[in-house]
């Protein structure tokens, strides 16, 4: 049954029913607000961008005076697609979910973070950092501009170092970086969003997102777990790969596997989610693994002391900060 | 109604499960179990880095370096007394303590000398700091001061710069000497006001003759020490000699990814600039300063521009030649990165003469007088390789109109988390003795460094 046929169908049972319009949306409403709880079982700020954006809901919406019955239509030819009910079809709005799930959770956040670089030597490497991340809400988008304010603690080298990011998706970040022993506020090219950052495995578009408009989106299978996404850069100049696949959890929509093709089709890069713990309702990453399949070499990721919705004031994120980092901020919350 | 929409759920739940599952698809994460140890995520195997251990904790413990230096003269006719521009090892400590808001940071090092031959003692950093309220934040005491956007080229910073350190090659911090200082930033919406006042002088650590040869124009020749350069300090008593101190002041804020800033100075020339013909000897003559910057992003890098008009202030019209005429200087730059792991930057930087005809006409030698202006581009190539683990680094001066340059490869090898290498030359070159970079030409040096970090 194509859209149209489906269309002709609702309405068919629309002048059947001949129910009230405003009782029957009403209706729509608590059975959408009980089909989101069930893909987020944490009430949570994903649960409310899930209700506004689901799917049923819109396609619903968009025609006139629909039914209940209607809907038990469209949902069962769903169904005969061979497909879940609960399932989004809608690849953009699937990537769009995963993105806000990995790197939008609560309205700002805190964490610890400590990488292990490990060469194709065995040879390891460490470095520790506290990130703040604060999102700009009132641009009334989520997905938008972030702020971001990381400070390294080790190895000692770069203890003391900050860096400071105002995070554009789609446009040039603006970067700023703070030697300590210079006290020299140094603003960084945002140039290549995918070089090594501070010479880990992970890039720094892995740390802080890839913009959604630079890559063609394409939903290839939905498992009984996964959305497989493949994404074709719209620029293939700018980057290195020819395009990556990413299987994300259809319960989280966090992404739990990212795989990179090279021009070869080999696939040279990888980066897992090995653990998700859910905190503050918000299912998080905290162990990554980035693996570079050409070398051997690899990187691990790992979160602790994480929260989410402290109420981060803008004004944190700035020069000030580079100089004297707030403390009230970086500063580990006391065990709960 | 409610039922028949759980009978759909449960009807695509089965769909679901009964689907075959790809023969690539990843397990779901571990999302039960709490973090344990385990593999190699276990906290032993991060080697020293244990959770425990936060800079943003309350206690903090000591770290520091233990380092050595070694720079040797390329040059045999170096008339410099030692071969060596460094042979020297430093160690160095550092901690902060905390109070509420406020913290004291203290960073000390110790240096066994060899050129110098001497042992010795100082506070690197010594300061504390803290926020009177919550928009004023107040710093006190021994620190390094930076402000303004050229790459190795100042045009407000006229805060102290350790010459013999960068020419010597050691660690790059090593350029920003300390200030005895207080520094208050108001921070409000309008622009934000950094002021220093720096009781007692601090000029810069410049060449005395005593590591580094340089040009002298009474004999017209490149000379070292001994004698070292002969040098009247300023009086730095602060009952008497109130009026000796420094003052610096910005003004700056963004306009959207755009960052201005105005600065002021009232002090004196950071160099012993001033001659006194009676006495044979070199001071640092009154020098004031205006000057603003404009930096932000510009294609897919960043550009910077700034200028600075530094006013003799005894010799405002340049007639008298043993005090330097005030003088324009203006910055032009531009970084990007290449390609991957390679970034080039390219800065125009010039410095304009005011009232050159007086200083020509009053000069009792003419023809080793700098030229009216001189032009220099500097070009700074960076690449990494290794997990950023090998930096190779280019940086050189060169002045057009001048004929002289000053080129400073570098290769720096980060072995672990606690052993660093290096090694690198500065290459000085010029066609005449008495031009800026031209005056240390017989200072080529290679130096190599050896850090290992706790």
């Amino acid at each position: 049954m194509n859209k149209t046929q489906n269309e002709t169908f609702a309405r068919e049972m629309v002048l059947l029913s001949g129910k009230a319009k405003m009782r029957t949306e009403r209706k729509f409403t608590s059975v959408n607000d009980r089909l989101s709880t069930f893909l987020t079982p944490h009430g949570s700020k994903m649960a409310l961008v899930q209700r506004s954006q689901n799917i049923f809901q819109k396609f619903i919406r968009s025609i006139p005076g629909i039914t209940l019955a209607a809907w038990v239509a469209v949902g069962f030819a769903t169904i005969s697609t061979n497909a879940s009910a609960a399932d989004l079809t809608d690849v953009n709005k699937i990537v769009n979910k995963a993105n806000l799930a990995a790197f939008y959770s609560g309205a700002d956040g805190r964490a610890e973070t400590r990488m292990q670089i490990v060469d194709s030597q065995g040879r390891k490497q460490t470095r520790q950092f506290t990130i703040l991340r604060r999102d700009y809400i009132n641009d009334g988008k989520d997905g938008g501009d972030q702020q971001y304010l990381v400070l390294f603690s080790y190895p000692s080298d770069i203890r003391g170092t900050l860096f400071l990011v105002e995070k554009h998706p789609g446009g040039d970040d603006d970067r700023w970086l703070y030697l300590p022993g210079l006290d020299l506020v140094k603003r960084i090219a945002s140039g290549d969003k995918r070089t090594s950052f501070v010479g880990s495995d992970f890039f720094y578009e892995d740390v802080s997102g890839r913009g959604l408009s630079e890559d063609h989106h394409k939903l290839i299978e939905t498992t009984d777990k996964f959305y497989v996404v493949l994404n074709t850069p719209k620029n293939p100049s700018n980057v290195e790969f020819v395009n990556y696949q990413v299987w994300i959890d259809k319960k989280t929509f966090m992404p739990v596997k990212t795989e990179y093709t090279d021009n070869a089709g080999k696939i040279y890069r990888r980066i897992e989610a090995l653990q998700v713990k859910t905190i503050q309702g918000f299912p998080t990453a905290t162990r990554m693994k980035v693996s570079n399949l050409r070398t051997g070499g690899y990187t691990l990721n790992e979160m602790r002391f994480i929260s989410y919705d402290l109420g981060m004031p803008a004004d944190i994120f700035s020069e000030r900060s580079l100089r004297n980092p707030p403390r009230q901020w970086f500063k580990r919350p006391a065990a709960k | 109604m409610k039922n028949l929409s759980y009978i759909l759920l449960i009807a695509s739940l089965i769909f679901s499960t009964i689907q075959l599952v790809g023969a690539e698809e990843p397990a779901l994460p571990d999302t039960l179990k709490e973090v344990t140890a385990e593999g190699e995520w276990a906290d032993d195997d991060w080697g020293e880095a244990p959770w425990a251990e936060e800079s943003t904790q309350q206690k903090s413990p000591w770290h520091g370096f233990i380092q050595g230096d070694f720079g040797q003269f390329l040059d045999s006719n170096n008339p410099t007394e030692k071969n060596q521009s460094l042979a020297e090892v430093r160690g160095r400590l550092e901690n902060s303590w905390y109070f509420g808001d406020s913290y004291i940071r203290i960073k000390a090092d110790l240096v066994a000398d060899a050129v110098t031959e001497n042992l010795h003692g100082s506070f690197r950093e010594a300061f504390w700091n803290g926020s009177p309220t919550s928009s004023i934040d107040l710093r006190i005491g021994r620190q390094i001061l930076t402000w303004g956007t050229g790459d190795l080229v100042f045009l407000n910073d006229l805060f102290p710069k350790d010459w013999q350190s960068f020419f010597a090659g050691r660690d790059m911090e090593y350029l920003k000497a300390p200030s005895d200082s207080i520094r208050l930033t108001w921070y409000n919406n309008r622009a934000n006001i950094d002021l220093v006042w720096t009781p007692f002088f601090e000029p810069d650590i410049y060449i005395t003759g005593e590591r580094f040869s340089y040009y002298s124009p009474v004999e017209n020749a490149i000379v070292a020490a001994p004698p070292e350069l002969a040098v009247d300090q300023l009086g730095n008593d602060l009952n008497n000699d109130l009026g000796n101190g420094e003052a610096a002041l910005r003004l700056y804020q963004n306009i959207g990814n755009y960052e201005w800033a105005i600065y002021g100075y009232r002090g004196f020339y950071k160099m012993p600039e001033g001659f006194n013909p009676s006495s044979g000897h070199t001071y640092f003559p009154r020098m004031n300063s205006l000057g603003a910057s404009l930096r932000g992003p510009l294609s897919a890098g960043i550009i910077n521009t700034e200028f600075a008009y530094h006013q003799s202030v005894d010799d405002k019209n340049g007639t008298d030649p043993w005090i330097p005429n005030s003088e324009w200087r203006f910055l032009l730059g531009y970084e990007q990165e290449l390609m991957r792991h390679l970034t080039l930057g390219v800065q125009y930087y010039l410095e304009t003469i005011s009232d050159y005809q007086n200083l020509i006409e009053s000069s009792p030698s003419p023809e080793t007088e700098p030229s009216e202006s001189r032009h220099t581009v500097t070009l700074r190539l960076t690449y990494l390789t290794m997990q950023e683990k090998l930096r190779w680094s280019l940086f050189s001066f060169y002045s057009p109109n001048d004929h002289d340059a000053y080129v400073i490869p570098s290769v720096n090898y980060r072995y672990s988390d606690h052993w660093s290498f290096e090694t690198g030359a500065n290459i000085f070159m010029g066609d005449q003795l008495h031009t800026f970079l031209g005056q240390l030409q017989k200072n080529d040096n290679l130096y190599m460094r050896a850090t290992y970090r706790f």
